[in-house]
């Protein structure tokens, strides 16, 4: 399965370096030390930084959600439009403007496949959220609620690269039904 | 204060070197009643207890129980996974306090940085992209969906729309381009694509007629789109079929066009006085026909020698007939002109049929829509009239064709009044000839001849700029502005209009020649029969 991971990660290279650079931004930013930032490599750590497994709510559930975040504001618009256009306006191959949107979708496809924290992170957040032991307020609970569930998801989804393979089903889809 | 506290405490303790021992003290050897020397001890003690001393000792004891609790805690923090040096003091669970420190501050790659700006940038164009994307598709989607309901005029009108987005997009983009270098000026990034391309050739064959210029338009664009391989596709089965269609026809009026114009006209484009029906007819028998679609154009040119020929109605439309049967799957080409013969020719029941085959192929076929009016109004059925009039409204919300007309079934009621107000409900929306001559028609029924003429003078001026501008001419409302002048005394106009038909070589309806001279009322003309002039 890591293998599978691995190359799942280096198919969406450009998302992986970027979720690697926003997950080593925001651990300096939120005082998260960071002890290895290659962000390529070939273990689990592909597409992330190795950084404390931090005990705070706060900083746990920021270093979940905010690089994914930015990877899907990123990546959200290449998606579409490359999908949209390719896939629904169908140019032809000799236009320009083709080549431009296989492009786009690459990229939003890659991004948007480097979205998730690592599992075990997301795990950490759910559990200083909603653990037994947890000492977290309702309004946080609430709050912080759909992005944890998404991110233990996700975390999933692409620790086991299904994204990957979710996003191939949606090309081969746009590809004969569209 | 504490120390001073301390000290006077001490003080009291010890005042002189044969110290008593207090109270307090001696309390507990008064309590435990073992063989304890308390005073012994306290002798003993007594000796070595200077204030010094028992601070010194205090912090030494304070100092061996930290070291031993460190020790202690530091063994239950664990070390760090990096260094191996003790968690102790470390805010982390993972790194000591240096290594913490140290990764607090980890570099970032400078190939990282830049990637991320460069993605900042692609990002940024991206959405731009997506945004003209989605601006077109949300038009070519449009397109899609009056092409699934039958709503064809609508769909070539979304796939213009798509074409006019694609455009904006493309000319701002290469206003941006141009300013960079003049060679990218006339770069045309943006298409609507092949999807677009798809609907408007399909909508054009579901909208097809049998004239020659619809027909080579859509042969046209078939040639621009599909390659032969492509056409012969399963997927792109009914068009070439349609194409196909198409060809055969062009391939029979070719062949015998020609010969055929040799029966009707003359060498100068003249109508001949006596058409050389039996002898068409004849010609027509020996042209080499093998499938239904020739036939059916075979039939179609016995049609129009009949037409010309000016045989009886049912002669005229039996060959009509038998083209439309014929056609098949395309006998929907011959729809508009049938219906418009079959009106002609006073058949109002085949007049209500085709309509409905036609609004049940196209729900946007205003033609049809009109037909079925106009029927109805013929028929004193105002209600169906009104009923089809609002159906029409529907499948062409813009159109104009709607006011009047409504207004013409209002002024076959009676409503005068609704119908001149219905009339400039319409002028409000947009200028068109058919509502300011219906408002005419209306006002001078009402017996307001001058608001009448205005009207008509309207309607008159719109029709010639028409003209002027290449549109068609409308002999209604020529004739009808003639009237209206005549009948209001504005000979300017109507001896204007005269010209213009002598001109042409052409008169005036039977039926304005009747009323100007008095032999028939302007209410008989426009209130009862087909209303038309």
């Amino acid at each position: 399965m890591n293998t599978i991971y691995i190359i799942s990660k280096y198919l969406t290279i450009i998302g992986s370096v970027l979720k690697g650079f926003w997950e080593h931004l925001f651990c300096r930013i939120i005082g998260i030390p960071v002890s290895d930032a290659r962000y390529l490599q070939a273990t689990e750590l592909c597409g992330h930084v190795e950084h404390d497994f931090t005990k705070k709510k706060l900083q746990a559930f920021l270093i979940c959600v905010l690089p994914g975040i930015m990877n899907v504001l990123f990546g959200l618009g290449m998606l579409v439009g490359g999908y949209l256009g390719l896939f629904y306006l169908r140019p032809q191959v000799s236009e320009a403007i083709f080549w431009i949107y296989a492009v786009m979708l690459y990229l939003g496809i890659s991004l948007m496949c480097n979205i998730a924290p690592l599992y075990e992170d997301a795990l950490n957040n759910w559990d200083l959220l909603y653990g037994k032991n947890s000492k977290a307020n309702i309004v946080a609970k609430i709050f912080a609620f759909i992005p944890s569930v998404l991110a233990l998801v996700t975390a999933w989804l692409e620790k086991n690269a299904i994204s990957v393979l979710l996003y191939i089903i949606a090309v081969v889809l746009g590809i004969v039904l569209l | 204060m504490a120390e001073d506290n301390k000290e006077k405490s001490l003080d009291e303790i010890l005042p002189e070197e044969e110290a008593t021992v207090p109270e307090e003290i001696e309390k507990p050897e008064q309590e435990s009643g073992d063989n304890w020397s308390w005073d012994a001890a306290v002798q003993t003690d007594i000796g070595e207890l200077t204030v010094e001393n028992l601070t010194a000792k205090a912090e030494e004891t304070s100092k061996e129980k930290d070291v031993e609790e460190t020790a202690e805690e530091k063994e239950e923090c664990g070390t760090c996974i990096v260094c191996g040096k003790s968690l102790y003091g470390s805010s982390s669970e993972l790194y000591c306090t240096d290594c913490c420190a140290k990764f607090l501050k980890t570099q970032y790659g400078v190939g990282h940085i830049i990637l991320a700006f460069v993605m900042v940038i692609v990002a940024a164009v991206s959405y731009f992209i997506c945004a003209s994307t989605f601006d077109i598709s949300s038009k070519v989607m449009a397109a899609q969906t009056s092409f699934n309901e039958r709503r064809y005029t609508d769909a070539i009108s979304n796939c213009d729309e798509a074409n006019n987005s694609v455009s904006t997009v493309n000319a701002g983009v290469s206003a941006v381009l141009g300013s960079v270098s003049e060679n990218l000026s006339a770069t045309q990034i943006f298409t609507y694509g092949t999807r677009t391309e798809k609907i408007i050739v399909e909508s054009m064959a579901q909208t097809l007629s049998i004239s020659y210029s619809d027909r080579d338009t859509f042969v046209e664009a078939v040639d621009g789109i599909y390659t032969a391989e492509a056409l012969a596709l399963p997927k792109n089965a009914k068009i070439k079929a349609c194409y196909d269609f198409c060809k055969t026809m062009d391939s029979i009026s070719e062949t015998v066009s020609t010969k055929w114009q040799g029966f009707i006209f003359n060498e100068d484009g003249s109508t001949k006085e006596k058409v050389q029906f039996d002898e068409a007819l004849k010609y027509f028998d020996t042209v080499e026909i093998k499938t239904d679609a020739e036939k059916s154009v075979i039939e179609y040119y016995k049609f129009m020698t009949a037409y010309y020929a000016d045989k009886p109605s049912d002669v005229v439309l039996k060959y009509y007939d038998n083209a439309y049967t014929l056609a098949g799957d395309f006998s929907y080409m011959f729809l508009p002109s049938y219906l418009g013969v079959a009106w002609e020719n006073e058949a109002y029941d085949k007049v209500l049929e085709l309509a409905g085959v036609a609004i049940a192929r196209n729900s946007n076929d205003t033609s049809a829509y009109y037909y079925t009016i106009k029927t109805y109004i013929l028929k004193k059925d105002f209600t169906n009239a009104d009923v089809f009039c609002e159906r029409m409204k529907k499948a062409d919300p813009d159109g104009l064709d709607y006011y009047s007309i409504k207004a013409e079934i209002l002024r076959r009621e009676n409503k005068l009044d609704e119908a001149v107000a219905m009339c400039k409900k319409g002028i409000e929306i947009g200028t068109d000839v058919e509502i300011y001559r219906q408002e005419a028609i209306a006002l001078m029924l009402l017996d307001k001849s001058k608001e009448a003429y205005e009207a008509v003078k309207q309607a008159y001026d719109t029709t010639l700029q028409n003209a002027y501008s290449g549109g068609n001419v409308s002999l209604e409302t020529l004739n009808t502005a003639a009237l209206i002048a005549k009948l209001t005394g504005e000979e300017t106009v109507y001896n204007e209009i005269a010209d213009v038909f002598e001109q042409q070589g052409m008169e005036f309806e039977d039926s304005v020649k009747k009323c100007i001279k008095g032999e028939i009322t302007f209410e008989q003309i426009f209130m009862e029969g087909k209303g038309e002039v």
